[in-house]
């Protein structure tokens, strides 16, 4: 498979045989971390899978609801996971409208990351319902209930799937064509035959030429347009399950922008740590540096600065009304039952990645992979602040006296080791998923790298 | 079936109960229960307290059976029936939940009494609130009763359509091949 990787290229095409080279390695031949890597993640996911079945076994107590805790870890997970994706997806479409040349390394691994994630985070809805024939009754008519904010999040979320697959799949064409050209060269197999079976379908009868090329850039940044408003949606609708509520803590009209900050926020981070981690990998140390890292570092913590003065915002209103139900529950974050992971969130999540973006000497590849692991956690700690707190509030179904009336106590979700299962396999499936897509797709967009340093070099500055 | 029911306390100053009776497996009494909802103010705080009183056929207090309270919405698509609350019946039967009206006017209360997965007992209250939560707005604001959620369900679902059109269209524009002689 060397052999074929070296091959030159046609020679009306100016191309980095280096480029090509290091990119297409891991597409072409099989790493020899791939498949202990494989094993370990997917042992993992199996495990969250049988967590689940004795879910359904042992009923949704088991992974500690309770009557006075009806929304917990799934609901957060749901919330976090479509979250990051929409980031990964928003940051590719800010860049590439934008014209950023150093985009060019990072776009792939920017919108597979959405791709991954984002069909994770829809998933957690099964456990989340318990019975997972409901989610029949959930989407399909006459069942559906066109009341209901969930019924609008599949409707949103299906759509910003489907637009997450095309905006993968557009910018892979050429470079799905360009594997193709690689494997028509290499010794006939079984398994290069399957190779080129799938390639010819993603290319489809598109032949690179320049009026096709004009075409495919054409689509992509029209897809770039309407990604940015339709993930903005997404999120907005998906908050609508929480501020359509008449509970206090969830009927926050600042929710939807609340929500579409923070999954930008936490989405940015997990593109810096999967650009780490691939560019580790895959040894792409020449095409991504530390340059890139602090640009999404800066761009990380714009949106970690909108997120603190939101939740500052959010908090300040609601205690300064005094109304009995905002004001007690904004009292068990700050100070009461929830202060530690609220705190937790506020310094690890929104004071320390700043503090290492405006640090000059931490202002560092590592620094900024430091920042993105804690903004990655503590945006899901904070995640479980926003959805737990108000489901346990004690209101007209919390707990109840012998004699009937409510107790005024405040109901403990439970985490049981179920829910951290699925939760560690849907982290897990992740990584999993990214090794799968990049098994089969250069993880870094060949051809478009290809243009931006031919674009840059005609008017003579860097990609 | 109906019949008048005693209102108390000011919030809810009137109301019809009507009662349907289910043929089920009453724990202890064998034939027909029945449940009687009424509404009145709590003894303390702001909201209606409901209550339903459970009997068995033969009219003895249906003990440990779970009450579910809904209220008739029409905020958007649809008319369902919200649940605000439930409640087991205690030895005299009875069960209750508080609940905070958000709006004025003629409201429309059901709950449904179940031991185990059977339903025993349903019954229905249609009640003139007077006074509502005074966080929820003004007590004559005159409310959308579906409206604007008639119109968003058309124009919201006829979006997603566009856009997986458009978004398909997209596909196929880049999978078509050579462009036509007037594109080059």
């Amino acid at each position: 498979m060397t052999d074929v990787i070296a091959t030159p290229a046609p020679a009306e095409h100016r191309v980095d045989h280096e480029l090509r080279r290091a990119v297409l390695r891991p597409v072409l031949e099989t790493p020899k971390w791939w498949w202990p890597s494989i094993l370990v993640l997917g042992a993992i996911v199996l495990l969250g899978i049988v967590a689940w079945i004795y879910q359904l076994a042992h009923g949704l107590g088991s992974a500690g609801y309770n009557d006075d805790a009806f929304w917990g870890i799934y609901e957060s997970n749901l919330v976090a996971f479509i979250g990051v994706s929409y980031g990964g997806a928003v940051v590719s479409a800010i860049l590439r409208l934008t014209h950023q040349s150093w985009r060019a390394p990072l776009t792939r691994i920017a919108e597979a990351t959405a791709l991954v994630t984002l069909p994770i985070g829809m998933l957690f809805i099964i456990p989340h319902l318990g019975n997972p024939g409901k989610i029949w009754e959930l989407i399909w008519p006459p069942y559906w209930n066109l009341s209901s904010p969930i019924l609008w999040d599949f409707f949103a979320v299906s759509t910003y799937l489907m637009a997450t697959i095309v905006f993968f799949y557009l910018p892979l064409v050429p470079d799905a064509q360009v594997v193709l050209t690689q494997l028509d060269d290499a010794a006939p197999s079984t398994r290069v035959r399957v190779r080129q079976s799938l390639y010819r379908a993603l290319v489809g009868r598109f032949g690179g030429t320049p009026t096709e090329r004009r075409r495919l850039n054409g689509s992509i940044g029209l897809l770039a347009i309407m990604i940015i408003p339709m993930a903005v949606s997404v999120h907005s609708v998906l908050s609508f399950a929480f501020a359509s509520s008449s509970r206090p803590g969830y009927m926050e009209t600042i929710f939807p922008v609340y929500f579409v900050v923070a999954a930008l926020y936490s989405g940015v981070a997990l593109v810096v740590l999967s650009v780490a981690a691939v560019r580790k990998l895959y040894h792409l140390e020449s095409y991504i540096s530390s340059r890139h890292f602090v640009r999404l570092g800066f761009l990380m913590i714009a949106f970690g600065a909108a997120y603190l003065y939101l939740t500052f915002t959010e908090y300040l209103i609601d205690g300064y009304s005094n109304t009995a139900g905002p004001a007690a529950w904004v009292y068990q974050i700050v100070a009461g039952r929830y202060w530690v992971p609220f705190w937790f969130y506020f310094v690890a999540g929104g004071l320390v990645p700043i503090l290492i973006m405006a640090i000059k000497p931490l202002r560092t590849m590592t620094g900024v992979t430091v920042a993105s692991v804690l903004v990655v956690l503590s945006l899901w700690v904070k995640r479980l602040v926003i959805v737990i707190p108000p489901a346990t509030e004690p209101l007209v179904r919390a707990a109840t006296k012998s004699s009937g009336a409510v107790s005024g106590l405040w109901g403990t979700f439970h985490f049981t080791w179920v829910p951290i299962s699925i939760t560690v396999a849907a982290t897990a499936a992740i990584p999993l998923l990214l090794l799968i897509v990049f098994r089969f797709v250069p993880a870094l967009s060949v051809t478009e790298m290809e243009e931006v340093a031919a674009e840059s070099s005609h008017q003579g500055g860097r990609p | 079936m109906s019949r008048r029911v005693q209102l108390l306390g000011g919030l809810v100053v009137a109301g019809t109960a009507s009662l349907a009776l289910f043929l089920g497996g009453v724990a202890g009494a064998a034939g027909a229960g029945s449940l009687t909802l009424s509404a009145h103010s709590p003894a303390h705080g702001v909201g209606t307290e409901l209550t339903a009183v459970v009997d068995s056929a033969a009219g003895a207090p249906v003990a440990n059976a779970v009450v579910t309270f809904s209220v008739h919405v029409e905020e958007f698509a649809g008319a369902p029936l919200l649940t605000v609350g439930t409640a087991s019946t205690d030895a005299a039967g009875v069960a209750h939940v508080t609940y905070q009206p958000t709006w004025a006017g003629p409201t429309h209360f059901a709950a449904s009494a179940a031991l185990g997965a059977t339903t025993v007992a349903e019954g229905s209250l249609t009640a003139a609130v007077t006074q509502t939560d005074p966080f929820a707005g003004p007590v004559n604001a005159t409310r959308t009763d579906g409206l604007i959620g008639r119109w968003a369900v058309a124009v919201l679902l006829a979006l997603v359509v566009v856009m997986w059109v458009v978004l398909l269209a997209l596909v196929v524009r880049v999978q078509q091949g050579p462009a036509r002689p007037q594109e080059s």
